[in-house]
């Protein structure tokens, strides 16, 4: 008996260790990118105003064939290239801004946003106006412009997807938000296209033994999602958008290690699992990180109540962990749309399309995954597989969890506050002079010039 | 159970082991306190209070713009240099127009610093530089300078408040190497000109000079009484360190210049001489404004240039 719980133990670290090297990719393939744009339109003088803010992130995204290198300048020679405004069937061009600014204005847009500003000028009436934005989607095609069309002293929400590179403005009357429909395929696509969110769902329907536990899992989510909409109709609380995708991330590590410990004749042994939880608590405590370590302090409560009850049943409590997914996921349109400072309920007019189009991806996920189990079953290979495949389905969760988890604290530090407080730590350990980040980056970069340049290895390296 | 059924208890010790080994019925309670307290603490580590937006205008301000305040002293301020009359006295429609061309100065301003102009226009880097600069004196300049201080600072630069010396020299030159002086050259010219100036040290008139030796005016002096400062521009500095030292009467060595040797004939001169304290009060207290601006406007550079750090591209200096 104790060689084939040896054998379960080394099959599940084996598999852990071959999953860490190919999820790491999976792990790092980030889910869609936005942009956000302004566009006003001056029929009495005749010009189209283009105000193009784009995340730091997003950008770097153009990096190689796109923009070999990454400048403010070409960033918005770019964005020129890629935004078109047509005007009674002819092509508006973007005017020069005098100032030797040439077509296009970088603007101050704020930390960690490039700002860019075009003006263009219709010859002729303005009428059968069309903007065009194909900015970003052959590099990202789950980008997501979220426009505001002003006209006539008001304002309208739009949107620019990759399905959707242009917008008719009308010729009378004010300009159509973008309908309910918009935001749930938004909704439907960040599931669809988020490795962490599918993963969550997949650990789920493992744990799930009957078919009234899928029925309460989606009811759990779709409390979750009801629960979101309502915190952000108060708009008393606000989320951190690193911290919540990394508890998303212990979340999916937490369902594997359920998968992992019901199969085992040792419950007990995931205790580790909420011990590790505490380790990296202090670890994130030690660098001043208050918030990383209150998240993982409570992780590892969560985990040890939530291990500790489930195996008490017998029985999996997979509720409570997918109406605490809903629960954050339903926060991940306002962390996108955050810069626009929006009114309250027109957020929440955007929140219910999305999370609507969300709980539809999640339901049609399990759907399409219980069906294939369903099948399984039938044909009697579930009952061969299923050892297996759990081992296999809590390693690989367990381990990109896990990943999600640490990088996602690690993101909520201060920037170079990692590489700070590690050089810190590592100071006060070995009695030397704690050395700051600089002097560290020096160590690796010689100035050449005005220029940092790596160094080239010593022979003795 | 038969009545002859034996039944034993256990020992003390096989109980305490039995109690050891045997899993416990456990209840819910501590897990569910758990996962309520897990919760409780990691929501206080996801969230944060959502900061209330600004839906009054705190006191001390008058107006906010995109939640800039705009205070209530400048608006005072700007209304009585506006009105040329107190606050008070400004009716309720200039206070309105007073208040809306701040509100979109404010506006403009916000937009400028939107489009970076700090960065792109040379006007608006002037006036931001002179501001930064005004703003480091001000407390300096507040403090009215003491007698003292204003001594202590004449004695230092005394050579700056002399009152204007005055001259009447004249400036012969005799050239040579030229056209009209072919059969002239640099050393007779020279030996010529030790000899006109032993002569005329010994009481030869100039007009005997110019006829015996072929002296001529240099045309630089009219002379007149001159400034110093008018001689200095005349003569040209080389000519002007020497007459400067000549007293009345006194004739100077000759002088080779780039248009022949000269001897300068000082008919009358009247030393610069410095003025009283009481005299030069004003320039002093203006010299000493001054130098404070630039003392202030030097250590703040000082002190902004510690803290930055500067790369110049390669080939250049400053």
């Amino acid at each position: 008996m104790s060689g084939h719980r040896w054998a379960r133990w080394m099959r599940l670290l084996a598999l852990a260790a071959l999953c860490s090297l190919g999820g790491a990719h999976a792990a790092l393939a980030a889910s869609g990118t936005v942009s956000y744009s302004t566009w006003i339109v001056s029929r009495g003088s005749g010009t189209v105003t283009l105000r193009y803010l784009l995340p730091i992130g997003a950008a770097q995204r153009l990096t190689g064939a796109a923009i070999p290198v990454l400048t403010v300048g070409k960033l918005g020679d770019y964005v020129l290239a890629h935004a078109d405004v047509w005007a009674s069937g002819h092509e508006c061009p973007a005017s020069d801004q005098g100032y030797d600014l040439g077509k296009v204005d970088p603007i101050q847009a704020g930390a960690g946003l490039y700002g860019f500003e075009i003006v263009f000028r219709c010859a002729g009436s303005m009428t059968g106006i069309t903007l065009q934005d194909h900015a970003l989607f052959e590099r990202a095609p789950t980008h997501v412009d979220f426009a505001r069309i002003e006209m006539d002293g008001r304002a309208a929400r739009q949107l620019f997807t990759i399905t959707r590179q242009r917008l008719e403005v009308p010729d009378s009357g004010p300009m159509p938000p973008a309908g309910t429909g918009a935001y749930v395929t938004l909704g439907l696509r960040h599931i669809l296209h988020s490795t962490d969110r599918l993963c969550f769902l997949l650990a789920a329907l493992l744990l799930v033994r009957r078919r009234w536990d899928l029925t309460g899992l989606l009811a759990s989510l779709a409390a979750g999602y009801v629960l979101s909409i309502l915190a952000q109709a108060t708009g008393w609380i606000v989320p951190q958008t690193s911290l919540i995708e990394g508890f998303l991330g212990f979340l999916v590590a937490l369902l594997a290690v359920l998968i992992a410990m019901l199969q085992l004749e040792r419950p007990q042994a995931a205790i580790g699992w909420p011990v590790l939880q505490l380790v990296l608590a202090l670890a994130a405590a030690s660098m001043h990180a208050p918030g990383a370590a209150l998240l993982l302090f409570g992780a590892a409560l969560l985990s040890a109540g939530l291990l500790s009850a489930s195996a008490a049943r017998g029985r999996p409590m997979v509720w409570l962990p997918a109406g605490i997914f809903g629960l954050l996921d339903g926060f991940a349109l306002p962390s996108l749309i955050a810069p626009l400072n929006l009114q309250r309920w027109t957020q929440v007019s955007m929140l219910i399309g999305y999370d609507a189009g969300a709980l539809l991806a999640d339901t049609i996920v399990l759907a399409l995954l219980a069906a294939a189990a369903f099948g399984l079953l039938r044909g009697g290979y579930l009952l061969v597989i299923r050892p297996a495949m759990n081992d296999v389905a809590a390693a690989a969760l367990g381990t990109l969890g896990t990943f999600w988890l640490v990088t996602g604290a690690a993101a909520s530090l201060p920037p170079g506050h990692l590489k700070i407080s590690a050089s810190r730590m590592l100071g006060t350990v070995s009695g030397e002079p704690a050395q700051d980040a600089n002097s560290l980056l020096m160590r690796e970069y010689e100035l050449q010039g005005n220029t940092l340049v790596k160094r080239s290895s010593t022979p003795e390296e | 159970m038969s009545p002859l059924t034996v039944t034993t208890r256990p020992s003390p010790f096989k109980q305490l082991l039995a109690g050891l080994t045997s899993r416990p019925q456990r209840s819910l309670a501590l897990p569910a306190a758990g996962i309520a307290i897990g919760l409780a603490v990691a929501c206080f580590g996801l969230f944060r209070a959502a900061r209330p937006p600004l839906t009054a205008v705190p006191p001390g301000y008058v107006a906010l713009v995109n939640q800039k305040g705009i205070l209530t002293s400048d608006f005072i301020a700007q209304t009585e240099s506006e009105t040329g009359a107190e606050f008070s006295d400004a009716t309720p429609a200039e206070r309105r127009k007073v208040l809306r061309e701040m509100i979109d100065e404010e506006l403009l301003v916000q937009r400028g610093v939107a489009l970076d102009l700090p960065e792109t226009t040379t006007e608006v880097r002037d006036t931001m530089a002179a501001a930064v600069n005004a703003q480091v004196v001000a407390p300096l300049l507040a403090l009215a300078p003491t007698e003292a201080q204003l001594h202590a600072f004449y004695d230092t630069h005394r050579l700056k408040y002399t009152t204007g010396g005055t001259m009447i020299v004249h400036d012969l030159v005799l050239h040579y190497g030229g056209d009209q002086d072919a059969d002239q050259s640099l050393p007779q010219a020279e030996e010529d000109a030790a000899e006109a100036v032993y002569q005329l040290r010994s009481g030869a008139s100039i007009d005997y000079i110019k006829e015996h030796f072929g002296f001529v005016d240099s045309g630089r002096m009219d002379n007149t009484e001159q400034l110093d400062f008018a001689a200095k521009i005349h003569l040209g500095a080389k000519l002007y360190q020497i007459a400067e030292t000549l007293g009345n009467g006194e004739v100077s060595d000759p002088v080779a210049d780039t248009d022949g040797i000269h001897v300068l004939v000082m008919e009358s001169r009247q030393q610069p001489s410095i003025a009283d304290f009481s005299v030069a009060r004003t320039q002093v207290y203006s010299d000493y404004r001054q130098a404070e601006f630039q003392r202030a406007t030097q250590e703040n550079l000082q002190i902004l240039r510690s803290e930055a750090q500067v790369l110049l591209a390669p080939g250049e200096s400053e």
